[in-house]
Order: C-alpha cells, then sequence, then structure tokens
C-alpha cells in the first residue's frame, strides 16, 4: 500500500465520521422536535392517565428534560463506548433488539440484491442477443409494465391472490410459529416477499445493463474481433462484458441505498420480522434510542457502499477528479 | 511610435495541475502595442500565446506581472471593477474554433446582437436585428443568414459571424487567438483580407495570435515569438524576417515554404537545438525597435 | 469550349429509384400513452360534470359493496364510492406528483448551477452535502421529515417529496453545467461582460434542459409513487383527503374479505397512469439523445 492509497483511504475515512455525525445529529434533532410522544411508546396507554407530576418524573428518568443539544452530548459518549441505550418500546438494550431482526433483513435483501443483479445481468444479456427481435421487444414491454407498478399495491394484489384466493403462500412474518430453524419453512415464507424485491428492482438494472451492453457492442474492438473470426458468445460474454464489469459493480454498490428502502417496505406489507418494521415502527412511536441507531446503520452502509464504488470509480477511470480551469 | 494602448510587464501564468505539479505556461512575458497597430504574436503549441491573450482579455487570473490598457492597470481587481464596462465593451476577442465559441443554440442574429444585449445597449440602428443584419453585411455574409443556427453554417460563416459579433460594439481592441487555423486555405485567404479591410477601416488595435508566420508577415506591423512561455524577440515585421537574431526565430523563418519550387527545394531548414535554450535572460533591445531574449 | 477544365456532365435519371419508406407522423411517438393520460387527466379535472356521487360521503349501509348497476367501482370499507373517489383522488395524485416535481427540478437547478459555477471547495462541499442527503433511504428521510411538519395535508406532502428528490438531478445539473462552462460561448459572453444569472439563462439552461428532461418525468412518476406509499403506510395524506394513495391504505383489511375491487381498481388507474408517464418520458429521452448527436 503506497502512500496514494492511504491518504485515500485516510481521506475517505474523515468523509465518512463528518457524515455520521452530521447524520447523527440531524437525526437526533429532528425526532426531537417532531410532534408525538416518546412517552407513549414507553408507557403505552398508561401515559393519558398519568399527572403532570408523575410525565415528569417519567420524562426525568429516560433522560427527556434536558436541553437538547446536552442530551446529543451525552448520547455521542454513550454511543463512542458502544452504549446505545435502550428501545422504549421493547425495553431492552437497541442493539439486543436490532440483532434479533437484523437476521431477516439481511436474508431478504442479500439473497434478493443477488437475484437482482445476476437476472438483471441475464436478462440484459438475453435482450442483447436478440436485439430488437421479438423476444427483446417482449422483455422490455414487460420490465416497463413491471417498473410502474408500485411495490407496495404488487404486494397487495400477490398476497390476494396466492393467500387469500388460492391459499398457496403465507402472508406474512419470517417463518411459522416455532419452526424458526427450519429452513424450507423459512424459504416458503420468504418466497413472497422475494418476489417482490426482485421484480420490482429487476427491469430497472437489466435495462441499464441492456443499455450499456448496446453501447460495448457497437465499439471498434467488436468489428475487429468479429473479423477475426470470434463467435457472437465469445465476443458478448468474453469481451464485452467484462468491459461493462467495472460501472456495473459500481451500479451495484450505489444501489445499495435503493434496495434497501424497498426492502423495507415489502417487510412492512408482510410483517415480515425484519429492520423495515422495526424503522418504520421507531421513527412512527417516537423511539428515540432505536431510531437513531437504524438511521445510523442504514446511512453508514449507504455512505460505504458509495465510498467502494466511488473507489472502483477511480480505479477504472483516474481522469475522474477534478479538472481547474482558469479561474 | 504612436500612443501605448497595451501594456504587459512581466506576465506569469501558472496552470496547477494538481497540488504539487505546476506548469509555467507564460513565464516573465513583456511586450506591448501602440493604438493602431496590428501586433502578431506566434508560437507553437504550447508556447503559452493563447494563455497569454486570455490574460490580457481578463480571463484568467494572472499570478505575477502587471497589465494596463491605455493606463488602467487591468490586473488590479479594484481599478478593473471600476472600470469594467468600458473594458467589456471596447475590448473583444475571437476564438480559433468557431463552432464552440458560437452557441449552437442561439440564432446568428441573436449571436451578434449578444454583447449589445448585455450591456444594455440601444443599437445605432435601432433595433437589435436591424443592427446584426447590418453587421452581418459588413462581414460579407447574406442577410438570409440572419435566422440561421451555427450548424447550418459552414466554417468560413462561422467565424465571419464571430467576427461581426466582436466588431457590433465598435471596439477599440481586438484579440484573435488563432482565428484561421481551423480554416482551409482558400477560406483563410477570404478571412485574412477581411481582417486587413476592418482594421484599416476601423483602426482598431489588433491582437493577432497565430502559429503560421506567413499569415503573421502578411498581416502584421509588429511581431513577436514565443517559446516556452518566454517572448524571444519581438521587431516590427519585416526586420524580424529579414534579420532574425534568436536561433529560435532563425530556425522558424528558415522553415516557412517557399511557393517558387525551385528556391523551395534550395531551401536549407535550420533545427533550433532544445537543449541550448537558455530561458533566463531579459529582452534586450539590439537595434531600434528590435528585441531579443538575451543573457547578460 | 476549349479551355473549359470542367464539363458539366448531363444529369442521367435514376434507374430504378429506391423506395423512401414513408414513415406516419405518429410513428415513434408515444400517442397511446399521451391519448390515455389526456383521458385520465381530463376526467380527474373535469370529474364534477360526470362523478355524480360525492366521493367523501360514507354511506354506511352501503360498506363494501361489489362493482355493480349503483356503484360503478364498488364501494370501500367505509362506505365511500369508488368511482367517485378514482376521479376525485386523481387530483390530489396529480397534483402532489407534479407540485413536488416542480419543487425538486427548482431546488435542483439552482442548487446544481451553484455548484457547476462555484471555486472547486465550494463545488466539493455542496456534492458532499448532496451525498448525505441521498445517504439516508429516501423513504426513512420523508418519515422524518413529514413528522417534523405534522398533519400531511398536499402541500406539505409535496414540499417534502420535493425537497428529498432533488440530489440526483442536481448532480446531473452540476455536471453539465461544469461541461459548458468552459465551452468558447460561455467564456466569451463572460468576456463581452455577462453576469452570472444572465449566462445561467441565456446559456447554461437551454443546453441542459434535454439531459434532465428524462429526469423531470421520471420525477413526476415517482412524486405519484411516494404519495401512494406514503399515504398507504398511514404517514401520507389522512383518510379524509381522497387520493389513490389513501383509497389504497384501507385495502389491507380488504385483504382478509378477498374484496378485491378495493385494491384492484384505485392500483390499475396508478399503473395505467404510471406507464403512459413513464413512456412519455422515455420517448423524451430517446429524443433528447438524438438531437445531441446530430449536432
Amino acid at each position: 500500500m503506497d502512500k496514494n492509497m492511504i491518504l485515500f483511504f485516510g481521506k475517505k475515512l474523515v468523509v465518512f465520521a463528518v457524515s455520521m455525525f452530521v447524520l447523527s445529529l440531524t437525526v437526533f434533532y429532528v425526532a426531537r422536535f417532531a410532534p408525538g410522544d416518546p412517552l407513549v411508546s414507553y408507557y403505552g396507554d398508561r401515559v393519558e392517565k398519568m399527572s403532570q407530576e408523575e410525565r415528569e418524573k417519567a420524562e426525568e428518568r429516560l433522560g427527556l428534560r434536558e436541553p437538547v443539544h446536552i442530551q446529543y452530548v451525552k448520547w455521542l459518549e454513550n454511543a463512542v463506548h458502544g452504549d446505545f441505550g435502550i428501545s422504549y418500546k421493547y425495553k431492552r438494550n437497541v442493539l439486543e433488539v436490532i440483532q434479533g431482526r437484523l437476521f431477516n433483513t439481511l436474508v431478504l435483501g442479500g439473497v434478493g440484491f443477488i437475484l437482482i443483479f445476476g437476472l438483471a445481468l441475464l436478462l440484459g444479456i438475453l435482450c442483447v442477443w436478440f436485439e430488437e427481435r421479438l423476444v427483446d421487444r417482449i422483455i422490455c414491454q414487460i420490465g416497463v409494465v413491471t417498473s410502474c407498478i408500485p411495490e407496495f399495491w404488487f404486494s397487495l394484489v400477490l398476497i390476494l391472490i396466492f393467500s387469500v384466493w388460492l391459499k398457496v403462500f403465507p402472508s406474512s412474518g419470517a417463518y411459522s410459529m416455532g419452526r424458526s430453524q427450519d429452513v424450507g419453512d423459512r424459504i416458503f415464507h420468504l418466497i413472497l416477499p422475494m418476489t417482490i424485491v426482485v421484480t420490482s428492482h429487476l427491469w430497472y438494472y437489466a435495462y441499464m445493463i441492456r443499455n450499456k451492453l448496446l453501447e460495448e457492442v457497437r465499439a471498434d474492438y467488436v468489428l475487429l474481433a468479429k473479423a477475426k473470426g470470434l463467435g457472437k458468445a465469445e465476443i458478448l460474454l468474453g469481451h464485452c462484458l467484462r468491459g461493462i464489469m467495472p460501472s456495473y459493480l459500481s451500479l451495484m454498490a450505489v444501489s445499495v441505498s435503493h434496495i434497501l428502502g424497498g426492502t423495507y417496505m415489502v417487510e412492512m406489507v408482510f410483517s415480515y420480522p425484519g429492520i423495515g418494521t422495526l424503522s418504520y415502527e421507531s421513527a412512527r412511536y417516537k423511539d428515540y434510542n432505536l431510531l437513531m441507531v437504524l438511521c445510523i446503520f442504514s446511512g453508514a452502509i449507504v455512505i460505504l457502499c458509495s465510498i467502494i464504488a466511488q473507489a472502483i470509480n477511480e480505479r477504472i477511470d483516474p481522469g475522474m477528479g477534478s479538472r481547474e480551469d482558469g479561474r | 511610435m504612436g500612443k501605448m494602448l497595451l501594456e504587459v510587464k512581466n506576465l506569469v501564468y501558472e496552470f496547477h495541475l494538481n497540488r504539487r505539479i505546476k506548469i509555467r505556461a507564460v513565464d516573465d512575458l513583456s511586450f506591448h502595442i501602440e493604438e493602431g497597430e496590428v501586433f502578431g504574436l506566434v508560437g507553437e503549441s504550447g508556447s503559452g500565446k493563447s494563455t497569454a491573450a486570455r490574460c490580457v482579455m481578463n480571463l484568467y487570473r494572472h499570478q505575477g506581472g502587471t497589465i494596463s490598457y491605455k493606463g488602467i492597470s487591468i490586473t488590479d481587481p479594484k481599478e478593473y471593477r471600476k472600470n469594467k464596462k468600458m473594458l467589456c465593451t471596447k475590448r473583444q476577442i475571437i476564438f480559433q474554433d468557431s463552432s464552440s465559441s458560437l452557441n449552437q443554440r442561439m440564432k446568428v442574429a441573436d449571436i451578434i446582437a449578444e454583447p449589445m444585449a448585455i450591456s444594455h445597449m440601444t443599437p445605432p440602428r435601432k433595433t437589435f436585428r436591424k443592427e446584426a443584419e447590418f453587421q452581418l453585411r459588413y462581414v460579407g455574409m447574406d442577410a438570409s443568414c440572419l435566422d440561421k443556427y451555427p450548424w447550418e453554417l459552414s466554417g468560413g460563416m462561422r467565424q465571419r459571424v464571430a467576427i461581426a459579433r466582436a466588431l457590433a460594439m465598435e471596439p477599440e481592441f481586438l484579440a484573435a487567438d488563432e482565428p484561421v487555423a481551423s480554416l482551409d486555405v482558400s477560406i483563410q485567404a477570404q478571412i485574412l483580407n477581411l481582417f486587413k479591410h476592418l482594421q484599416k477601416e476601423h483602426g482598431f488595435t489588433f491582437l493577432f495570435i497565430a502559429h503560421d508566420l506567413s499569415v503573421v508577415r502578411y498581416l502584421c506591423d509588429r511581431a513577436g515569438v514565443m517559446y516556452r512561455g518566454k517572448m524571444v524577440e519581438t521587431a516590427p515585421v519585416r526586420e524580424l524576417f529579414d534579420n532574425p537574431l534568436h536561433p529560435y526565430t532563425k530556425a522558424l523563418v528558415s522553415a516557412i515554404p517557399v511557393p517558387d519550387p525551385v528556391l523551395e527545394r534550395k531551401r536549407k531548414l535550420l533545427v533550433f537545438d532544445e537543449e541550448s535554450f537558455r530561458p533566463e535572460g531579459r529582452l534586450q533591445e539590439v537595434d531600434r525597435g528590435h528585441f531579443v531574449l538575451k543573457n547578460d | 469550349m476549349d479551355g473549359d477544365l470542367f464539363v458539366l456532365a448531363d444529369k442521367k435519371p435514376r434507374e430504378n429509384p429506391v423506395p423512401i419508406k414513408k414513415e406516419k407522423w405518429y410513428q415513434g411517438k408515444p400517442v397511446g400513452s399521451v391519448i390515455v393520460l389526456a383521458v385520465v387527466v381530463l376526467g380527474c379535472m373535469g370529474c364534477d360534470w360526470f362523478a355524480l356521487k360525492d366521493p367523501a360521503f360514507m354511506d354506511l349501509k352501503n360498506c363494501s359493496v361489489m362493482p355493480g348497476r349503483l356503484f360503478w367501482f364498488g364501494t370501500d370499507v367505509m362506505g365511500r364510492d369508488i368511482f367517485s373517489g378514482i376521479w376525485y383522488g386523481g387530483r390530489i395524485s396529480l397534483f402532489i406528483g407534479f407540485a413536488s416535481t416542480v419543487i425538486s427540478t427548482g431546488m435542483a437547478v439552482v442548487i446544481g448551477s451553484v455548484s457547476g459555477m462555484a471555486p472547486p471547495w465550494l463545488d466539493e462541499w455542496i456534492m458532499r452535502f448532496a451525498e448525505i442527503f441521498m445517504s439516508v433511504p429516501g423513504l426513512l428521510l420523508i418519515i422524518l421529515l413529514q413528522a417534523v411538519l405534522g398533519d400531511a395535508n398536499v402541500v406539505t406532502l409535496s414540499l417534502v417529496i420535493g425537497i428529498t428528490g432533488w440530489t440526483a438531478m442536481a448532480k446531473v445539473v452540476r455536471t453539465e453545467v461544469r461541461r459548458l462552462r468552459g465551452s468558447e460561448y460561455v467564456i466569451a459572453s463572460r468576456c463581452m461582460g455577462g453576469g452570472f444569472f444572465y449566462i445561467l439563462w441565456k446559456h447554461l439552461a437551454p443546453n441542459f434542459v434535454s439531459s434532465i428532461m428524462f429526469m423531470v418525468v421520471m420525477n413526476i412518476r415517482s412524486g405519484i409513487v411516494t404519495e401512494s406509499t406514503l399515504s398507504f403506510m398511514g404517514i401520507g395524506l389522512p383518510l379524509e383527503i381522497l387520493s389513490w394513495g389513501s383509497m389504497l391504505s384501507l385495502s389491507e383489511r380488504a385483504l382478509l374479505g378477498g374484496e378485491w375491487w378495493m385494491i384492484v381498481i384505485p392500483g390499475a388507474f396508478l399503473v395505467t397512469t404510471l406507464l403512459c408517464v413513464t413512456n412519455i418520458g422515455n420517448y423524451l429521452r430517446r429524443e433528447g439523445n438524438r438531437r445531441e448527436s446530430c449536432l
């Protein structure tokens, strides 16, 4: 690792830290100033019956009486030591709560991610192979239509068809009661949500690959390869694909946040016990500590991925840095 | 010896490639242009002549030295701002590439009228369009081109439009950055004749940048030769071609092709040894009006 | 004549001229999408004339009625007529999509141009800021903002969606402005004394408009989708304000009873509108690219 690399990563680390700081600050302040009562998530309905004194005592216990910036500093101090506080609703350590759900989301998101990009690649190649012929046109048409269908509506329709009418697939949860270790059961529960996650993003990326490949295929070296006698498959798969791989990889890195957002939505409709539902609940019911950690977690992943994407981009195109001009 | 219109003293400009690497495009450049004269700035690609011209026109912020126009120090931001209106209207520039110096999405009439529109000036011919038509005719084009877009015109016509745009404000000082380099030879001749004719009629001071010496010999009164950001020799044109003193100038002059095939075959090409170039030194007056870069 | 170096050859008529395929004027244009979209928009705007029932009226005797003669599209769980609901609700959905796009485009153009024309350090900071903005999953950000602004209504929702949607377009604007800024006609204009806004308006904007046209149309589409998603989640418009999204938010309960019309019909309208907008957007993008290459 030469000096340049160290400097490069050092700079990125600083950017990362600053971004995290700004993000946490923003979320902290916004969450506090939003209307809504955090006590509700802790005490439930009992809040209405509390007297003014009891409210004040409760707020003091939860550390909500102090001025906001002091609250933030306290939170920051604890956070640096790894203590992110307790979730008001679940009354357990925030990290514990998240840990329980993280796996589910990772399964849904991770497998979905792989499926999306794998299938997108396949579809893109198919489209270019049969360019402008029926197969290409059909795939494009289907793709455009599926990309227009909102995720939540699609989920509803699929649940309607497969769970209510046909009674084939379960409509909620990650696993049936007491069978959390049963892989087959998990897969069964995953099928519907996974279908939604994949189909709603698939076309966007397949289209991009199709376009990139189409451009690549018009390059001069392809003509040369053909003149040399290479077959269509060899040129397409062996050469052109490699040409677009770097930009595809950076695209994958950047799309993590997009797909993450989609997973949250699907989790909600399917009541899938993952981080998505957790985020929604914590935002809705003002479970501050949980919200903070979740926001920071999502933000961290996204920033990390964008840094990776930038690193890939700078690797493949060294001229991407900003250039000076006269003024 | 007329009045001095433009005086450049020890101009320095550096390009920063990144934080560490700097390139001195213009290195301690000094020259002056008198009122009403045509001054040619010659040099090979990368010698810094375009950069010098842009510094003179306040398009680049200089990093050393002074430039004064009509006695006003235009390198001083305060004085520049005070006289900005005059400086922006009475000095105009023509670029080399006419397709990129004209906005492809504007009609010719709008392009020519642009400087007047920016200065909120009422044109002497009452409307912008009439003024544009007048200027267009003046550079030898038909009024039917007024509603055309630049991509509908040929290279020579586009360059004429650029000239019309520059002349619309009746400037005192015109800088042209290799205006004929991208045109074919017959069109070059037309444009050069146009320049000569306009300069005689209007009497503006002309800074003409080129890398073709024969063009400079045809058009200019005085000329300066630049090499690697430094002014190597300055002299009236006849003197420069009859009696070049600096080895670089000698090499350049010897490389000019002669239209006579017999003489051309006899022509000996002098090669300039780059290693022998000594950037230190000052311009020293060797003969009347003839300056050469020499070490002391 | 002697001495003539060139003699003009006679023009011979071409044998078997190649027939040119005559393209009809609507070839390649998204005519179908424009027509359907026009129908939907006109229907929404002119619904006072043909949607006879009051969409907000809760006819409690007729809850969850299937589509039939009395209620063409059926009623929802609260007894509201879905047919009227589609047209009145469509107004809101389309308006939000449009208004949020206006806001996000305006912000993107201003911020992108400033960043593009700014000195490198300022540009860097603005882009970092945009990236941080982009790094929070949009939905979460909207949830947060919505929580701050309190009770949602059409205006606040448009504002929120607009504020979260400018980043991608601003990046494109900034890249284009950076590229155009070095163009000689911009330099010439600056030399002639043109100020920042003059150059922005006269020179930069006409040249980057085609690049962002596609994104603008896509933003309209995502505005509509986001509104319906938010309303569905309960964070968007409250149930009293009718929009396609809020109509769908009740539909979760419909699942249990298998009452498909509450889900399918508003959704179908949503999908059709989005499809039309997308087609128009794709057409614009193709057109924009084509014109660039000709120049």
